[in-house]
């Protein structure tokens, strides 16, 4: 984290105290050090000429004793000096320069100052010097230095830091009471709609309005913010609106599919009921048709001509059709209602009783088989053998005007489900109509053409369905077709 | 005025050393010295005192009454010191009648049978009476000068000083003993 970060993340509040008490320190801190820097130069100032003032007087008392040559009353002159309390020490020169008394007497005469420079008074590292002539009457007597220290001053100074800093501690804190009261007027609706803005997002509840403030930037700030929230509400409202709408809309279309899906089946079970009882129902009478036609065959046979015997033949014939037109009916209805026993059953046996099933189909054929091995799918055992007997019986009937009819039978196995198909070399069909394959009495190919009833894809596609998986085929017309079915994996556990 | 001043106190100076060689060998040495050094504050004194009104004499008169101790001395200093921009003239007498102009009377030696006498001549009027015997101060001369442990020191008698009409430096006030008289 940034410098520049730790200063963002201060809040509102804390800032503008920290901004009051920086400026606060930083202008009584400039204004007290300049009070401080005058007030310590004019105290010295005012020692220096306090100092000089009293070396005039004392000078005027070293008259007499200089006049008289009298070095013991210039001492005692002199210790006047003692009454000054910061007079460290003091030199009475002859006019010749000579030294002629000191302050105290013990002073040590061989340590005369020499830096007087000329000038009267000077202040040097704590020390006041004063050069003082002694004048009477137009004529220079002789010369006074003093050197006294600046303890006193010093002490002022201190005392003065002490009071200034004390002063600056209070102001400060003065300065934080009152900031961290008065910086309420601008923190505290800044807070107020940072709050509300946090409470608005958690409850996503748009309906409440900020009462107005100034006409200052929060003020604007808060009427645009109402703003806002009268636009979300608005919008919330429409959207609401919508929702409901489509919800409704929803509710309705699941009730219609409902009903629709709930007639179908109804439809479609009393469709199954009615195929069923009428396939059962037909096979008695084709059942007289057929006994009668084979009494009249043993019993008169030999009475009839030729044609007579051509006809009964037409009977018995279209007889045999009709009985396996029901029997397929009937075997649709059951498929419909049959139960389910899944097994483990093994794709390469179904092929195998497959092609022995449809071993009369196949004699007379050149048929050229090609089957991949295949894998074992979780199913009901008897139903997938009809599939591929279907499937299978298809691509027989289907490629029986090829001189070499090639199939082939294979499987791929896709994420959670086998493909299986079933390729031959056939009259194919046209795709357009590949939606029509798979219905119930729906035929792309005349009964001239090739024999059918139009029943056993409608079936495949059945006891897939009833498996989970899917049907589909492509074709083209003279180039043979593709029926492929999935069904899904073994899940194992 | 400075360099005048100069040469005058280097004078003086020469005069006390000469004296100071030639009393050197003599018993009466001490006295010398005293005096020499007395002759010298005399001249001093007068720095330090305004005289009132005008002075009708051409001379500044000092006039020493009794024994002259100072042989010479007085002559030498005077001779090339003015005295309020007046030669000095000075006279030895023995009456108070020779009074006459006179700014400065010293009073030599131990006079006290006459004191009285010259006290009532001078008091009142601007003269500035100088002597050298202990209590004579308190008696009414205006500056009594002693010798304490080789120092010449002096008394002011404050009475004798205002009746005198005579202005001193506060400065000469400071550094002596002030007498109180009460009169």
């Amino acid at each position: 984290m940034n410098k520049l970060q730790f200063i963002k993340d201060i809040s509102i509040r804390n800032k503008i105290i920290a901004i009051v008490l920086f400026i606060s320190f930083t202008v009584i801190s400039v204004g007290f050090t300049y009070i401080a820097t005058r007030d310590i130069k004019h105290s010295r100032n005012e020692a220096r000429s306090r100092l000089l003032l009293d070396a005039t007087l004392i000078g005027d008392y070293c008259i007499v004793p200089l006049t008289f040559d009298d070095k013991q009353q210039a001492a005692e002159t002199l210790s006047r000096l003692k009454f000054i309390e910061s007079v460290e020490a003091g030199y009475l020169f002859d006019e010749n320069g000579e030294l002629f008394a000191t302050y105290p007497d013990s002073l040590d005469s061989t340590n005369i100052p020499t830096e007087i420079n000329g000038q009267k008074a000077i202040y040097k590292d704590g020390y006041f010097y004063i050069t003082e002539p002694v004048i009477f009457q137009g004529k220079e007597l002789g010369t006074l230095f003093i050197r006294a220290n600046s303890k006193e001053l010093q002490a002022e100074k201190q005392q003065l830091i002490i009071v200034m800093l004390l002063l600056i501690v209070g102001l400060i804190i003065l300065s934080y009471v009152l900031a961290s009261k008065i910086q309420r007027l601008i923190s505290d609706p800044i807070l107020k709609l940072a709050e509300l803005t946090a409470t608005i997002s958690t409850n996503q509840d748009f309906s409440v309005q900020l009462k107005p403030q100034g006409k200052d930037e929060v003020g604007i700030l808060y009427q645009q913010f109402n703003n806002l929230l009268v636009k979300l509400r608005k919008r919330e409202e429409e959207r609401d609106k919508a929702e409901e709408e489509i919800r409704e809309l929803n509710i309705s279309l699941e009730k219609k599919v409902a009903e629709r899906t709930a007639s179908l089946e109804a439809a479609n079970k009393e469709m199954e009921a009615f195929s069923y009882s009428v396939s059962h129902d037909l096979r008695a009478p084709l059942r007289h048709i057929n006994g009668f036609v084979e009494l009249l065959v043993k019993r008169n046979g030999d009475q009839l001509n030729e044609k007579g015997q051509h006809y009964l033949n037409s009977i018995s014939e279209a007889s045999n059709q009709m009985g396996a037109l029901i029997d397929n009916l009937l075997q649709f209805s059951r498929t419909g209602r049959a139960e389910m026993r899944l097994t483990k059953v093994d794709m390469n046996k179904q092929i195998e009783d497959a092609l022995t099933i449809l071993k009369r189909d196949t004699t007379g054929r050149k048929i050229e088989w090609k089957i991949d091995s295949l894998p074992v799918v979780l199913a009901d055992h008897a139903l997938i053998r009809q599939v591929w007997v279907n499937l299978i019986a298809n691509a027989i009937k289907y490629t029986g005007q090829r001189e070499t009819a090639i199939i082939e039978i294979g499987a791929t196995g896709e994420n959670k489900e086998f493909v299986f198909y079933i390729r031959d070399n056939g009259a194919g069909f046209n795709m357009n109509y590949a939606h029509k394959l798979f219905g119930v009495f729906q035929r792309l190919h005349s009964n001239d053409e090739f024999e059918g009833i139009g029943i056993g894809l409608a079936n495949v596609k059945q006891i897939i369905k009833k498996h989970n998986g899917q049907v589909w085929a492509e074709g083209e017309i003279d180039k043979g077709a593709t029926f492929y079915f999935s069904l899904p994996k073994i899940q194992e556990d | 005025m400075k360099e005048y001043c100069m040469r005058n106190i280097k004078t003086l100076i020469t005069i006390v050393f000469l004296s100071v060689g030639i009393a050197y060998g003599e018993n009466s040495f001490a006295q010398s010295r005293e005096y020499l050094l007395k002759a010298g504050f005399l001249e001093k004194f007068t720095h330090f005192i305004e005289w009132p009104g005008t002075v009708s004499s051409e001379t500044f008169r000092i006039a020493v009454i009794g024994e002259n101790k100072f042989g010479n001395a007085l002559e030498d200093i005077f001779s090339k010191v003015k005295i309020k921009d007046k030669t000095a003239e000075i006279v030895y007498i023995s009456s108070v009648d020779e009074l006459k102009d006179c700014m400065i009377l010293f009073i030599s030696g131990k006079m006290d049978n006459k004191l009285d006498d010259i006290l009532n001549h001078t008091t009142g009027k601007p003269i500035l009476t100088i002597s050298e015997n202990s209590g004579y101060g308190k008696k009414g001369t205006i500056i009594n000068m002693l010798l304490v442990n080789d120092y010449i020191r002096y008394e002011i008698n404050r009475n004798a000083l205002s009746k005198s009409g005579l202005k001193m430096s506060s400065l000469l006030l400071d550094s002596a003993t002030i007498i109180k008289t009460d009169e």
